[in-house]
Formats: structure tokens, sequence, C-alpha cells
């Protein structure tokens, strides 16, 4: 219990150095107003802006206001998104939260996680146990060489080829945006083919390392079909990895959906945080980074934890090699 | 099966107690057809990035309007053969690609080595060390690495804004941790091991343990780590730049080309498809040697690799 | 790479003739889906958006203007004023035309048009639109049922064109629920608002009560034929082509040149192209902060003769060669007289070799040619600059910068900073005004360190001549304000200041039976996106 409150806590921490230091890397850059105004700006536009936004306070001020505004789950308001600049006296009337921005674009994000997820580990799981159950086949190595494909493919281009063969090509597809099922086919594939390449890899060293226990040999000697020890009695047993590369994975989804989403255009927290970069909306640029960091930490903490739970042997205290 | 994989325990102990040469590295590496591939793409791809100036057959700057966008083995105005076609102001993709790799390869290798050394470096004297220092160096490990690395980097480069040397500094900062977290295991094993004991009876200082007695005995797993930190620090590269924040013009790295090429996607199709190969070969290749050093340098593993017979 | 102009641009005879077959046609029930693939998402669809189409792409759709501008010919065209007046120098008066509604019932009346009018000019508001704002303060006053004046705090001979720029939008929204204007627009125009599904897409309804259908002093006798209008965001070139390719889109924006060339062999859609009012262009720094070998003007015009001003055209695809200075032919201000700078490398060698006789320093030329990310091929074109001026034996480097680095070097508050610097900036900028003025003043008056954000601010050159006589200039009206801008446009060119490097065409890909009818302004606007057979 010690532990995982402690783990709570040094996430806790890192999360709060990350909003910190994403609020002061933000005002390195320069006047934000500037910034966001761009360079046709008036004089009074800027001006304007700077008053509404409290920008014209000292920056431990602003920093303080800000850290306050969190707690309380304000993460302030967009200058940008919805509004050209805003009428001074009634921002905080009119201005859209930058939360539920943010928060209206998690579901999107999740459904394309979720679709490469459920096409990534029953794929992953079939190849790695193949070839694990026939190793130094043919079948393995074709395994090996594909899992490895499957990491060392660059996301973006890899959509980019999917785009011009299955869309426009053979226009079996549609080339992007958010829809139906079939909208979600070619960035969920994009998106799968690392998860399917690692969780390959360590289903398969994970059930080689099981086949090769006392209680499989006993099993086969009983007579067990191999079919059920291979996918019942190994794989079971060799769950604990492959559920702790699932969890990591489904973080590096998270963020690998930045990526994805600008090629498929599909409106996710990605697209918005590469939106909200080229037009320099700070507060949005802030709470999507802060969303996004908050939901990956989450997910890396209860994968920590689920696999001490599994996993009771492991020494708490230290995180496993 | 069952044999293939439970080797003989008489196996095991012969590979173990067999005086590795490295001529059997060597040996080994030819068995193994398709990492051996791996390694003769690696290398050609060295020499390459190395004699640049000498080995592209033509200069990757300049404009030649004539033989713009020329598709793959064609023949320029003044009969020049270009094995890979031309980009759009005629330059010759084979050379492009060829001084890209210095770009995309290098940001990988330095930002690979300098994460490595820090890294290295941290976990190593935090394991061998232990108690406060070890504990604060291992949370700041767990928590950078709950982080969401491709964000956090994409903000850094959005307020330092792109280019190499940026870009390698966001990469050490982000990717010391998995080699710290990776020294640090390794140190913990060799600290109760007998030749740390015996060098502290002898009276050796820390540093000179760490860095001469340890050091040298966990090479193999960091140098596995390495390689596969470059192949993700390529493909990071890669996609950084394709966002715009990365690697800046006219420094021709393969994520950039990729990035500029994808305006004439369909209709010069090799301006996208041979830097994603390039990209695509290159990161395979270092995780096939990867993989194979890690099989060769397992204890457990290893008797594959070096059984007699 | 010349285009040929294989759609059709609206201009005064095409209108008349569109006027002329429609009459004789029977007007068709709008029906379909039109789907329009655009380059960017809206930051927001209030009202003073409509002034630029990049700003909200297609939003004069459901939101309509006072007056219109034709491209073709510069006239100014009525839509909901339906005729205007001086009554001196700094007020205008506006009939507002008769029996239009607003979307959401409520009648256009001189009191909807003064309150719209206001909110879209308020200084308080300070929307973008005030760049365009002129001397004064621009206010607006129901005189009438029908009737509005229109005045500026300051004498404004452009106080017409002015009202050509924001729409206008319902007053009882602005009145009850101000925070809606931004998101859901409510207009008088052919199309309705639908919803707007963030990150996505905005969409419209055809307008069944739509003025524009009695009356044809405005559109033409044009109609709309589609019953809906969805615009789908995709920042991704390759994408947007994509959508047409697939019959998902039925109209993309800006699609490369390569891909405008290849829908010649395609039989289910074409490219459209035209010459736009934005341009590329470098301004190379001159005296303020610069080094100071960029004063000699053998140096300035051996820059400007070692680029290949037609090559680079031909690479960017859809674009034509500037007449050596930055508007087009209509502007008040246009000197006929000027030419493109020519591509001389000879000359522009024995100029180095003049400069190097006398004393100058050649090898220490290190032009820093710069370009911002956001500029489309910006990458491609600042490295063909780079081989160009090299050739001519010029050394330089080329970069491209993010906004955030880039933004500060082009303005005196950041340059000032960076002593004796090279730099060529690669700027894009549209200039839809149809006056020279406002450009030279930004581009060419000298910046005042003490007032960096002013209008000036981008100005790399200083000459007091020159302010005083550009201050005569911008007085005056008619014939005298063109000759007196002609005269200061040749003034700069002479000087080699700004290098203009191509007239951008902009090009869509439409599907085949769509005509898309549109002027220099690039104007979406889907009553001239019509099926034919």
């Amino acid at each position: 219990m010690a532990y995982v409150i402690k783990r709570i806590c040094n996430s806790l921490l890192i999360l709060f150095i990350t909003i910190s230091f994403v609020f002061i890397a933000g005002r390195l850059i320069g006047d934000p107003a500037l910034n966001m105004l761009g360079s046709g700006a008036s004089d009074l536009a800027i001006n304007n802006l700077r008053e509404a936004a409290g920008l014209n306070d000292p920056l431990f001020v602003q920093y303080v206001r800000y850290i306050g505004g969190i707690l309380t789950g304000d993460f302030g308001v967009s200058y940008r998104y919805g509004y050209s600049v805003l009428p001074s006296e009634n921002l905080s009337e009119i201005a859209q939260p930058v939360l539920d921005i943010v928060l209206e674009r998690i579901p999107a994000t999740f459904a394309l996680a979720g679709a490469a997820l459920s096409v990534a580990v029953p794929l992953g799981i079939f190849m790695g146990v193949t070839a694990a159950a026939n190793p130094r086949s043919a079948a393995d190595r074709i395994v090996t060489v594909l899992s490895l494909a499957g990491v060392s493919v660059v996301q973006f281009w890899l959509g980019l080829m999917l785009i011009v063969l299955f869309a426009v090509q053979l226009g079996w597809l549609p080339t992007g945006g958010y829809g139906g099922f079939s909208y979600v086919i070619l960035p969920a594939l994009t998106l799968a083919a690392r998860p399917i390449g690692r969780i390959a890899q360590v289903t398969r060293s994970a059930v080689i390392q099981e086949l090769s226990k006392p209680y499989i040999v006993t099993a086969r000697a009983k007579g067990v079909p191999e079919f059920k020890v291979v996918y019942v009695h190994a794989l079971k047993n060799a769950s604990i990895p492959i559920v702790t590369m699932i969890g990591d994975e489904l973080s590096a989804l998270l963020t690998g959906a930045i990526l994805v989403e600008k090629v498929f255009a599909w409106p996710g927290v990605g697209l918005l945080i590469i939106d909200s970069l080229s037009r320099s909306d700070l507060p949005l640029i802030q709470a999507s980074i802060a969303v996004v960091a908050a939901l990956v930490v989450t997910v890396n903490l209860l994968v920590d934890f689920s696999y001490r739970l599994l996993n009771p042997s492991i020494r708490l205290g230290h995180t496993g090699a | 099966m069952s044999d293939a994989t439970t080797p003989e325990l008489d196996d095991i102990k012969d590979a173990r107690d067999v005086n590795i040469t490295k001529l059997d590295y060597a040996r080994a590496i030819l068995k193994d057809k398709v990492t051996l591939v791996a390694v003769l793409f690696l290398a050609a791809l060295v020499i390459f990035t190395a004699g640049a100036n000498f080995l592209a057959p033509h200069p990757p700057t300049g404009l030649n309007f004539l033989d713009s966008l020329l598709p793959p083995l064609s023949r320029g105005a003044n009969g020049e053969f270009y094995l890979l076609g031309t980009d759009e102001l005629g330059r010759d993709m084979f050379s492009r690609l060829i001084y890209g790799a210095r770009v995309s390869v290098s940001v990988g290798v330095i930002g690979a080595l300098v994460s490595g050394i820090v890294g290295v470096f941290t976990g190593l004297t935090a394991g061998y060390k232990g108690g406060l220092y070890e504990d604060i160096v291992m949370r700041l490990v767990d928590g950078m690495l709950s982080l969401p690395s491709l964000l956090v980097a994409l903000f850094v480069l959005f307020v330092l804004g792109g280019g190499f040397v940026n870009l390698i500094l966001v990469f050490s900062i982000l990717h010391w941790m998995v080699f710290a977290r990776l020294s640090r295991g390794l140190a913990l094993e060799a600290r109760s091991s007998t030749y740390v004991k015996a060098a502290k009876a002898l009276g050796a200082t820390d540093m000179r343990i760490i860095f001469y007695h340890i050091l040298p005995n966990v090479i193999p797993p960091i140098l596995v780590l390495l390689t596969l930190e470059i192949a993700t620090l390529i493909l990071s590269e890669a996609s950084l730049s394709f966002l715009g924040f990365g690697v800046q013009p006219p420094d021709p790295s393969w994520g950039l080309m990729i990035a500029d090429g994808r305006e004439h996607i369909r209709s010069a199709w090799w301006l996208v498809a041979f830097p994603g190969i390039a990209i695509f070969l290159t990161a395979l290749s270092l995780n096939l040697v990867a993989n194979w050093l890690r099989a060769v340098t397992d204890p457990v593993q290893r008797w594959r690799w070096f059984a007699k017979g | 790479m010349i285009h040929g102009l294989k759609g059709r641009l609206l201009s005064g005879a095409v209108m008349f003739a569109t006027v002329g077959m429609a009459s004789t046609a029977v007007a068709q029930t709008p029906e379909g889906k039109l789907v329009i693939a655009i380059n960017q998402e809206p930051q927001d669809l209030g009202a003073q958006g409509i002034y630029k189409e990049v700003n909200a792409t297609g939003l004069r759709n459901v939101l309509e203007g006072l007056i219109a501008i034709d491209p073709a010919t510069g006239e100014m065209i009525p839509v909901l004023a339906t005729a205007w007046e001086r009554v001196d120098g700094s007020t205008l008066r506006m009939t507002i035309r008769e029996g239009v509604t607003f979307h959401d019932g409520s009648p256009l009346d001189a009191a909807a048009v003064a309150t719209s009018i206001n909110w879209v000019w308020s200084p308080e508001n300070a929307f973008t639109i005030q760049e365009y704002a002129g001397p004064g303060v621009i206010t607006a006053e129901a005189i009438d049922a029908m009737t509005i004046e229109v005045t500026s705090s300051e004498p404004d001979p452009l106080l017409e064109f002015r009202m050509t720029l924001g729409g206008v939008s319902s007053a009882v929204q602005l009145a009850e629920a101000p925070e809606r204007h931004f998101d859901t627009p409510i207009g008088t125009g052919p199309y309705v608002f639908d919803e707007w599904q963030r990150g996505q897409y905005w969409s419209a309804d055809v307008n069944p009560d739509w003025w524009g259908l009695t009356a044809d002093d405005a559109y033409g006798t044009t109609t709309p034929d589609f019953a809906e209008l969805q615009l789908v965001f995709r920042t991704e070139n390759a994408a947007r082509v994509a959508m047409v390719q697939s019959g998902e889109a039925q109209m993309a924006m800006f699609p490369s040149s390569s891909e405008c060339d290849r829908a010649a062999d395609e039989n289910a859609y074409d490219c459209v192209t035209g010459p736009s009012t934005t341009y590329l262009y470098g301004r190379l720094d001159h005296s303020l902060h610069a080094d100071p070998i960029l004063q000699d003007p053998r140096i300035r015009e051996a820059v400007f003769l070692g680029l290949d001003i037609k090559g680079l055209v031909g690479l960017i695809g859809l674009a034509s060669v500037p007449q050596g200075q930055l508007g087009t032919k209509e502007a008040i201000g246009f000197n006929e007289d000027l030419s493109p700078y020519p591509y001389d490398p000879e000359r522009a060698m024995a100029l180095l070799a003049e400069a190097k006789a006398d004393g100058v320093d050649i090898s220490s030329l290190n032009i820093e040619i710069v370009g911002r990310d956001s500029t489309p091929r910006i990458s491609t074109i600042v490295q063909a600059m780079g081989a160009m001026l090299q050739g001519v034996g010029i050394g330089n480097e080329v970069r491209v910068q993010t906004p955030q680095e880039f933004n500060p070097r082009v303005r005196i508050g950041g340059y000032a900073n960076e002593p004796n610097r090279q730099m060529m900036q690669i700027h894009v900028k549209q200039n839809p005004s149809g006056d020279y003025g406002l450009l030279l003043l930004s581009n060419f008056a000298c910046p005042e360190i003490d007032d960096p954000t002013g209008p000036a601010r981008s100005s790399v050159y200083c000459d007091a001549d020159f302010d005083a006589a550009l201050e005569a200039a911008m007085g005056l009206y008619g014939d005298e304000r063109d000759a007196a801008m002609q005269a200061l446009v040749k003034a700069i060119h002479d000087r080699h200041l700004t290098v203009p490097l191509a007239l951008l065409d902009r090009g869509y890909l439409v599907e085949s039976g769509i005509e898309f009818t549109f002027g220099t302004d690039h104007r979406i606007q889907a009553v001239y996106i019509n099926k034919v057979d």
C-alpha cells in the first residue's frame, strides 16, 4: 500500500513539474499575445488581449493564478479557438474553456487507440504463439522479421502509402476523416503496426520460456493435444509480460496517435495539439499537454500496479528491469 | 519440438565454457543470413555516409530545371544517369538520400550516444551507491519514463525551434532514462559479484570499480539498447521533421524529404517512397542486429550460435 | 508549366453571358450535397471573418456584405446595400435592401445593419479586420428605417472599400446571445448555417427564402444548385486531392501543380485555375541594422538579376511572373511601365566585378534567404533561390523558420537587436485593397523603434523624402492619387528593395459535371458552383 501511495505521489509530482515547465517555457518564446495574433495584428488588439488574458501581470502572479485555476479544474480560456480576438470586458462570458475543447476530442482518440489495440492484441499474440510453437522454423523467422518490421516503419509514411493504395488507387476506403467503421480501418491499421510487432515479440519469448517448463513436459506426456498445450497452458501462464506490454503500448498509442491523426484528419486530441501549436494558442497547448500527460501517466501507473498484482513475486519498491 | 527449445544442459555448459573469439562471432553471423544482410546494409550505410563526398554520383544541392522530377532509372538532358530519379529541383534522389543519411543517422547515433553516456553514468552510480541518491535518480527516471515523450519533444521544439542541435538536445533529455534504468539494474547485480568484492578488498575507489570493473562487464546489454535507441531516434526524427519541428531545410534529412515530397505523392511516388524505405531498412537492420546481439550475448541463448557441430 | 485557364473567371463579360443563358434556362431545384475540401479550419465564424477568404473559407455563403467588388473590373456591386453616396469626406450614406430577412427570421433594416457594423468595426472588439480600419474609427447609425450613415472619425477616401469587407449578421443574436456569434453565424445568405463539428467540417443548408432568388443585381440570375454545403477541413494537400479522386468531395482547394497537370488525363475531375491577388516576394535588408554592403546599389541589382524569376514561377507551377511590383493591374497606383526584374547572370557578375574593383569585399556577401515554414513549399523555393545566387557567385545560406522564430526577425522591434544582417525575407502577402497606399506604407515607410507595433514595423527601409511623398499621396483622391502612387512604385522598383517572385494562381479540383466560377479574390461561393450537363 505504501508503495502505491508513493507511486501516486511521484506521478502527481511529475505532472505538476510538467505543467509548470510547459507554462514557463511557453512564456520564454516572447510575448504570447503577439505570437497568438500574428504579424497582422494591430497595437490595440495586442494590448486588449494582454489586458484580457492578464498577461500584463508579473509572471509569478500569472503562474500562481494558473496553478490555482487548474486545481479547481479551470485551465483558462482559449484566445483563438472560436474567437479572432476577444472583447476585453466580456472575455469570461463568451470564451470557451480550453478544458472543454480538449475533452471534446478525447473520445475520438480513445476510439482510434481502442481500434488499433483490438487489431494488435489478437494478431500480435497469434503471431507470437505461432513463432514460439515452432522455434527456428520458417514461420518463426517470418514472425521475427515481420514484428521487427512493425516497429521499424515510419507511421506517417505507412499512413500515406495506405491512403494512396486503398483510398485513391483502389477506392475501397475513405481517405480520412471521422465517421463510420470504414473510416477507422486505415488509421487503426497504421497505428497498430508497432504494437503488433511489440506484442508478437513479447509473446514469443514468454511462451518459449513457458514451454520449457516441467509442467508442459508433464502435460505433453499425458497426451494433452499440442494445440491445448500451447494456447491454453503456456499462453495463460505467459500472460503477465504480455499484459504489461499491452498496457505499455496503450500509452504509446495515445501519443503515437498525433501523427496518425494528422495524416488521416482524425479529429482527436493529437490533431488538436498540432492545430494549437500551429496557431500558438498557448492556453490550449498547455491544457492539451496536461490532459494527455495525465492520461498517459495514469495508464502507466495502472499498468505498473496490475503488473505487481498479477505477479506478487516482484519485489515491491523497485521497478522491474 | 521440445529438443530445440530445451537444449541439453551440457550444450549450454559447453557454450559457456567455450572461449568465444571474434572469429566465432563472425562465424555466428555468417550462419544467420537475415542478420548478415542487415549488417551488410548498415556497413554500406556507414561507408556511404562517411564517404558521401566521393561516393554520391551527383551533388545534393544545386538547380537543374531540365532534369526536374525524372522517374527512377532515367537519363537527364545531358545524359546523366539517375538511379532513383530526381526531385523537383532536378537533384539526384540517390545522392540526396546519401547526404540525408548523414543527417538522419547522425541525429540517431549522436542522440543515442549522448543519452547513453548520461544514462549509463547516472544508472551505474545510482545502482552501485544506492541510498538517497539512488532513490532520487530512480524517481526521476520513473517519472520521466511515464511522460509522453513525443509530445514533450514536440512542445520543447516548438519553444526552442527545430534544427539539428536542438533535436539532439531534446532526444538526450528524453531518452537518458532508459539507459539509466537498465544500467542501475546491472550495477545492482554486479555489486554483489565476486570481482567487485575482490576489487573493493584491494582498496579500489568507487569510481574505479564502477568504470574499470563493472562497466566492461555490462557493455553487451547496453550495446543492445544503444542499437535499439538509434533506430527509435531515427524514427522520431522523421516524425518530428514531418510535423515541421525537426531538422530544418536545407539539411536533407530523410524525414524532411518525405515531408517535402508528399506534395507529389501521386505524380512522383519516388520522392516519398525511397526516403521512407531508407528509414525502414535502417531501423529494421538495427533492430535485427540488436536482436542478434541480444541472443549471442545472452548466456542462456548463446549456445545456439556457438555450439560446435 | 503554364496552365491554361480551364475554368472560367468571373469577369463582367462572363457574368452577362451567364445572365443571358440563365434567363432561358429553368432554375434547377437545389438537390444533393456539395462537399468542398478546404485547407484549414476557421478560427471562428464571426461576421468580421468574411473580409478574407482564408479566415473562414466559404462563410460568404451564409453571411453577406453590404457591397461586393467585382474582382474583374474593380467595380462595386450592390449586395445588402442597394445604393450609397458620399455625404462628406468621412461620411457615407447607404440604402439598405428591402425585403431581406436573416436566417433567424428577424428583418434586415437600418438598425440591424448599424448594430452589425458597430460590432465588426468596434475598436473595443479589436477584431483582425482592424488592419483595414484606415485612419479613423468607423461607426454607423440608422437615420431612418432603411438608411444608415457610416462615419469615420477621420476623413477617409476608402470608406466605400471598407464597407465591402465585413459581414452583416443578425442583430437579435448579438443582443441575446453574443457568444453564439462566433460559432453559429446567422446571416442573410443563400445557405443557412447548420453545424460546426470541431476538427472535421462545418455545414449549411440551402435557404429557400433567399432574397437573391428574386433579385439579380447582386449575383446575376445564378441560383444555388445544391441542397447542402459541407466544408471539410483537410490541412494535408494530398488528402484534399485524394478526397476528390475518391469521390468523397466534389471540390478541393489548392491542389499542387503536378496534381493539376494530372487532372487533364482524368475523366472524373478537372483542375480549374485562375490568378489571385497573392504574391510571393523577397525583401532584402537595406540600411537599417543591415550589413552596409547591401547599400551598394550594384550589389542589390546583382542579387535581383541573379534570380531566375521565370524559373521559380515554373517551379511553383500555378503562378505567373509579376510585373515588377506587388499589386494587381486594377489597383490604384499600378505602374504599367514597369517590367519584371530580368534574369541576367552575366550582368549580375559584371556588377559584382565592378563593385569588387572598387574595393567592395564581395567575399563577405552571405545572404540569408529565410522563409516561414507556414508558406507552402517554402523549402523548395528558398533552396532554388540559394542555388541561383550561388550560380552568379553570391554567397548565401537558406533557412526555413517557424513563425515563432521568423516573425520577430521581420519587425523593427526584433531586428534592431540583430546588427549587420544580410537577410532576404520571403513572404506571401495578399493585397486585396485595390490601392497601393497601405502596401507602400507597411513595406517601405521608415519604421520607428519607439513604435514597434506601428504600421511600418515590417519595413527595412528609411528615406525621409520617400516618406514625405507617400504622406502627400495618401491624402489624394482619384487620378492624382494614382499618379503619385505610380511614381512611388517606380522609385522603390529602381532602388531594388523588394523582388516580386511570383503572382500566385490558385487552383481547384472540381468533379466533372460541375462548373466553378470565381474571381481573383477566390471566394468559394456555392451559387457560382453549378451543375452542367
